[in-house]
C-alpha cells in the first residue's frame, strides 16, 4: 500500500500564559509572556498563519505601527517583530507550508509542485474546546499536563492542509483525544493515560537541528536575547522620539520581560526560562484517526488528489516537532511529516 | 558582613556550663523557646506574602479600568488619554510583576523555617493571625493590614524591608491611610540604627543565660511565647533571625536536640527560589547558617550592610521612585492617576468579634475592618477562603510529611498530593485569579451595575481563619492536614459548587469586569466557570495521587535532558 508523506513547516504563534501566572491570565504579570499596549488579550490558541490572525484581529492601530518594520506581517496586531539577527523569523513571518510531497520516498512531480507552499493548519473544533479562536496548549497550572509543565498536547486536533493560495480545503481530519466521547474538552478526560498517545514521544533540549530550521546555531544562543534587548532599547528610543507613547512602554515592557526571565541569577523563577525554550523542541507521533461518526468528517479532495487516492478509512499517521519557542515574540517553530495511505 | 564574619557560637564559661549541664525538661523548655521563635518568625514570612498578594491583586490591569478610558475613540484628544492609559497600565504591570516576586521569596522563606522546624523535631506552622495585625504583635513596627497599591503602603513596605542604619520616613506621612486606620501605628517611628549583629548576638546570649538560669521574668517569656496577645520581644526581624540563629546553632552544637528529619528537608521546584543543598545529614548547621543567611539577604540585606540590587529593599525604593515619577507627570498633564482599584482597606465579611485580634485590645480602632455586603463580593470571598485554608492544610500535610527518593525524584503518593496541588495549580490557578476577581467586585450590596464600570468601592480577599484567634486548639484543628482523603475532596466539591453559583450570580446581575468587551476577554462568568472546571478536575487528580493511582513526575521517556540552563 503506498504512502503519501506530506512534509511541513514554518512558525507558528501561541500567545499563552505562562507559569507562574494562571493559565487564563489575559495581560501576563508573573510569566514570561505579556500581552503588551496595542494587542489583544493572552490566549492559548495556536495560530499557524498570520493571514489567520489578521482575519482575527485585524491591523495594528496606527499608534502602534512601526514605520521601519522588516516585514508587512508585523503591521498585523499581535505579530511581533525580532532583532535583526533572528533573520529567519523575521523574512518567513508566521506560517506553516508544506515543503515537500513524496510517495513511498519518490517524488510525484504533478502533486509536489501544487502542494509546495500548501498551509498547514490546527484548526480548531469549538464542541471539544473552551471559549477559544484555535486549538490550544493548556496545561492549567499542572491540572491538565500530568506533571511536566512542557508536557502539553495540541488539543482540539484538526490538521488541515488548503491549496497554496488558500481557495480550496483539501485535506481535513479530527483526531479525538477520547474516541468515545469526542466532545469532550482536555480537562473532562480522565484518567491522563488516554492522552499519553498525544504527548510527546521524545524531547530534546538542546537541539541543533531544531536550531538550524529557525536559523540558528548554539553559539548564537549566548547573544540571542542580548541582541534582543539591545534592539528592544533602540525600537524605545525610536518609539518616543516619534512621540509614541505607549509603543514605547509595549517595547519597555518586552524588555522587561527578557531581561527578568534571562537572568542566570538573581529575582527569577527559573534560571534562563526564556533561553531554554529556543533549542528545545519535542516531537510527537500519534495517528489522526477521526471518522464519519464525528464533525469534522474525514475530507481529502478527490479532484485535487487525483489520479492518486486518499484513504480515510485507515488512520493517518503524523509526526511533528513543536518547539524554539521565543517567548518574546510568542512564536514557536514546527516542522513535520503527514503519512497518509493511498488506495 | 558576610556569613562568614557572623559571630562564631562561642559561649563564655557560665552559659557553656549552663548548656552542657542543662536536664532533660529545661532542654525541652529551650527547644519551646527557639520552637515559638520559628513560629513567630514563620507568622512574620506568611503575613508578608500574604499582605503582599492583596496588594497586588489590587492593581489595575485593564486601560478600562480607568474611567476616562473610552476604546475605539476616533477623537484624536480621547486617542490621547487612551495612550497615556494604555502606557501607564504597561507601567503598573512590571510593578506587579516585581510585588508578586517579592510575595514569592517570602513564600520561599516561609519554606525554609518549615525546613528550620524539622530539623527542631516539630512540626510546620502555617497559622497566622487574621488581619488587621498590630504593630506591637511583630517585629515589623507598623501594623500589617490589607493594603490597596497606594503610596503609604509602599512605604510601610520598604520600611520592612530596609535596613535598620537606613533613615526613611515614617510611612504614616504619605498619602492614602484610611481616617481612624492611623490608631493602629502604636509603635512610634524608629529612629535609624544601625544594626550591629555582635552586639545582638551577645544580647541573645545574655538573653539564653537568663533563661537558663530561670531569672527571666515571666513578662519576657510571656512576649516570646504569645507575641499576639503580649506583643513581641523584638523590634527588627534581624534581631529576630540573630536569635533563632544563635539557638540553633548551640542547640545542635550542644545536643540539646539532635539534627533531625533529613527526609523533610524540602528542596522543590514549586515557583520558588530553592537553593540550598538539601541532603543536611551531618550538615545541620551549614544548612541553618545557609537559610538564614538567604532570607536576610533578599529581604533587608546581609546583616546590616547595604541590600543588594534586587533585595525587597530597592523594588519597594524602585517602585516609590517611578510612582513619584508617574504622578509628577499624571499633575503636570492633567489626568489625575490612580494605579489601583478602588479596594477597601482589611476587607471582611465576618460578624463574629473574635475573629479579629484588634478587636480585644484597648484602644484600637472600630472601624479598621471594612464590612463587605455585597452578596456574590461575601460569595467569592468564602470561596477564596475555603481554598486558602484547604491550601494552608495541604501545605501542612506536605510539609509535615515530606520526603523524596533523592535518585528517583519520587515521593510517597500522599506527599505527591500535596505536591501536585498545593503550590502549582492551588496558589496559581485558583488563589490568584480568585483574589483579582474579588478585587473587582462591588464591596457594598446596593452597588448597581453599569456596564463595566469599576465600582466605588471594591471587596478585596480577607485570608480569613474562621476561627477564633484566642483559641489554640482551634488554631491547631485549622492548619491540620486531613488524614482522610474524602475530606479534601469534599472540600474540592463544595469549591466547585460554590463557583457555579458565582458564575450564575454574576450572570444574574449582569456584573462585568471593566474589560469585558475586549477581544477574547474572559469575564467573571467564564472565569467562574473556568475554576469551577478546575476544581473538577483537581479532585480527581488529588485522589488519584493520593491513591498511586497517578504518579507524577513521569519517568523519563528517553527524553534527552541536561542538567543546566538549558534543560
Amino acid at each position: 500500500m503506498p504512502t503519501l508523506s506530506i512534509s511541513f513547516d514554518g512558525f507558528f504563534q501561541c500567545r499563552l500564559a505562562t507559569d507562574p501566572d494562571p493559565s487564563n491570565e489575559q495581560r501576563g504579570i508573573s510569566g514570561f509572556t505579556y500581552a503588551v499596549a496595542g494587542e489583544t488579550l493572552l490566549d492559548p490558541s495556536i495560530w499557524s498563519q498570520a493571514k489567520d490572525i489578521e482575519t482575527a484581529y485585524k491591523a495594528k492601530a496606527d499608534a502602534f505601527k512601526d514605520l521601519l518594520r522588516s516585514n508587512p506581517q508585523f503591521d498585523i496586531k499581535n505579530i511581533r517583530e525580532a532583532s535583526p539577527d533572528f533573520a529567519t523569523y523575521n523574512s518567513r513571518g508566521i506560517g506553516i507550508q508544506v515543503s515537500k510531497v513524496e510517495i513511498d520516498g519518490e517524488t510525484p512531480p504533478g502533486l509536489d509542485q501544487k502542494m509546495k507552499g500548501a498551509l498547514c493548519r490546527f484548526a480548531n473544533r469549538p464542541q471539544s474546546n473552551g471559549p477559544y479562536k484555535g486549538p490550544i496548549f493548556e496545561g492549567r497550572n499542572q491540572i491538565t499536563s500530568d506533571g511536566d509543565p512542557d508536557r502539553f498536547t495540541v488539543n482540539p486536533f484538526v490538521f488541515t492542509i488548503s491549496t497554496p493560495d488558500d481557495t480550496k480545503l483539501i485535506l481535513s481530519r479530527f483526531d479525538p483525544l477520547d474516541f468515545d466521547k469526542p466532545d469532550d474538552q482536555l480537562y473532562q478526560v480522565f484518567p491522563n493515560t488516554k492522552v499519553d498517545r498525544r504527548l510527546p514521544y521524545q524531547r530534546f533540549a538542546l537541539s541543533e537541528d531544531g536550531l538550524v530550521q529557525i536559523g540558528l546555531t548554539s553559539d548564537d544562543l549566548n547573544t540571542f536575547f542580548e541582541n534582543r534587548m539591545n534592539w528592544l532599547k533602540g525600537k524605545i528610543v525610536e518609539a518616543e522620539a516619534t512621540n509614541k507613547l505607549a509603543l514605547a512602554e509595549a517595547f519597555r515592557s518586552r524588555l522587561f520581560g527578557v531581561n527578568f526571565f534571562t537572568q542566570a541569577t538573581g529575582p527569577t523563577v527559573l534560571a534562563n526560562r526564556l533561553l531554554s525554550r529556543i533549542p528545545l523542541r519535542q516531537l510527537y507521533k500519534h495517528s489522526i484517526r477521526g471518522n464519519a461518526s464525528m464533525n469534522p468528517l474525514p475530507l481529502a479532495d478527490t479532484e485535487f488528489f487525483a489520479p492518486y487516492q486518499i484513504d480515510s478509512e485507515k488512520e493517518w499517521e503524523i509526526l511533528y516537532y513543536l518547539g524554539q519557542y521565543d517567548g518574546d515574540l510568542m512564536v514557536g517553530w514546527c516542522s513535520g511529516t503527514l503519512d497518509i495511505p493511498l488506495k | 558582613m558576610s556569613q562568614k564574619n557572623l559571630q562564631k557560637i562561642q559561649p563564655d564559661s557560665e552559659l557553656h556550663q549552663m548548656l552542657q549541664s542543662s536536664t532533660g525538661s529545661k532542654k525541652e523548655e529551650f527547644i519551646e523557646l527557639i520552637f515559638s521563635l520559628l513560629k513567630q518568625a514563620s507568622t512574620t514570612e506568611h503575613l508578608l506574602a500574604m499582605q503582599y498578594l492583596f496588594t497586588s491583586f489590587s492593581l489595575k490591569k485593564y486601560p478600562e479600568e480607568f474611567a476616562d478610558y473610552i476604546p475605539d475613540s476616533t477623537d484624536p484628544d480621547q486617542q490621547k488619554i487612551n495612550e497615556i492609559r494604555m502606557a501607564q497600565i504597561e507601567k503598573i504591570r512590571r510593578w506587579e510583576a516585581n510585588i508578586l516576586m517579592v510575595s514569592r521569596e517570602e513564600m520561599t522563606h516561609l519554606c525554609y523555617d518549615m525546613n528550620l522546624l524539622a530539623i527542631l523535631g516539630k512540626d510546620p506552622y502555617m497559622y497566622r493571625p487574621n488581619f488587621p495585625v498590630p504593630a506591637a504583635a511583630f517585629p515589623l513596627g507598623k501594623p500589617v493590614n490589607l493594603m490597596p497599591f497606594s503610596p503609604v503602603a509602599l512605604e510601610i513596605f520598604r520600611y520592612w524591608e530596609k535596613p535598620d542604619h537606613l533613615p526613611v520616613r515614617d510611612p504614616l506621612l504619605a498619602e492614602g491611610t484610611p481616617h481612624g486606620l492611623k490608631d493602629l501605628f502604636t509603635v512610634p517611628h524608629k529612629d535609624p540604627d544601625q544594626f550591629n549583629h555582635p552586639e545582638t548576638h551577645d544580647e541573645a546570649m545574655g538573653f539564653l543565660k537568663q533563661f537558663f538560669s530561670n531569672s527571666l521574668n515571666q513578662d519576657t517569656l510571656a512576649k516570646i511565647h504569645d507575641p499576639l496577645t503580649n506583643g513581641t520581644h523584638f523590634d527588627s526581624i534581624e534581631q529576630l533571625y540573630t536569635f533563632i540563629r544563635a539557638y540553633l546553632l548551640m542547640g545542635l552544637k550542644y545536643k540539646i536536640f539532635e539534627g533531625q528529619n533529613m527526609e523533610r528537608i524540602v528542596d522543590e521546584h514549586y515557583g520558588f527560589n530553592i537553593v540550598l543543598n538539601p541532603l543536611v545529614i551531618g550538615q545541620f548547621e551549614n544548612y541553618v547558617e545557609e537559610a538564614i543567611e538567604q532570607i536576610i539577604e533578599e529581604g533587608e540585606g546581609v546583616w546590616g550592610i547595604p541590600p543588594a540590587l534586587g533585595s525587597h529593599f530597592w523594588v519597594f525604593q524602585t517602585l516609590i521612585d517611578s510612582m513619584n515619577k508617574e504622578v509628577k507627570e499624571a499633575k503636570e498633564s492633567g489626568l489625575p492617576f490612580e494605579p489601583a482599584l478602588p479596594v477597601v482597606w482589611n476587607p471582611t465579611y465576618t460578624k463574629q468579634h473574635d475573629r479579629h485580634l484588634i478587636n480585644s485590645i484597648p484602644d484600637m480602632p472600630s472601624n479598621a475592618t471594612y464590612p463587605i455586603t455585597n452578596q456574590v463580593a461575601i460569595e467569592a470571598m468564602e470561596l477564596f477562603n475555603e481554598a486558602y485554608t484547604t491550601m494552608i492544610r495541604m501545605l501542612s500535610g506536605f510539609f509535615g510529611h515530606y520526603e523524596i527518593d533523592q535518585t528517583t525524584g519520587i515521593r510517597p503518593p500522599q506527599v505527591n498530593a500535596y505536591f501536585q496541588t498545593a503550590f502549582y495549580p492551588f496558589m496559581t490557578n485558583v488563589i490568584r485569579p480568585l483574589g483579582e476577581m474579588i478585587c473587582r467586585l462591588p464591596a457594598d450590596e446596593n452597588f448597581v451595575p453599569d456596564g463595566g464600570k469599576v465600582p466605588d468601592r471594591c471587596a478585596g480577599p480577607d485570608f480569613l481563619f474562621d476561627i477564633s484567634q484566642f483559641d489554640s486548639c482551634g488554631i491547631e484543628e485549622a492548619i491540620k492536614p486531613y488524614e482522610d482523603v474524602n475530606k479534601y475532596l469534599i472540600d474540592f466539591e463544595s469549591m466547585k459548587q460554590r463557583a457555579l453559583n458565582l458564575k450564575n450570580q454574576c450572570e444574574q446581575r449582569g456584573y462585568h469586569m471593566a474589560f469585558y468587551k475586549q477581544d477574547d476577554a474572559r469575564d467573571f462568568d467564564v472565569s467562574f466557570a473556568y475554576l469551577a472546571e478546575n476544581f473538577e478536575r483537581i479532585g480527581k487528580n488529588f485522589a488519584a495521587y493520593w491513591n498511586a493511582e497517578m504518579v507524577a513526575p513521569i519517568s523519563s521517556k528517553g527524553f534527552q535532558n541536561y542538567s543546566n540552563n538549558f534543560n
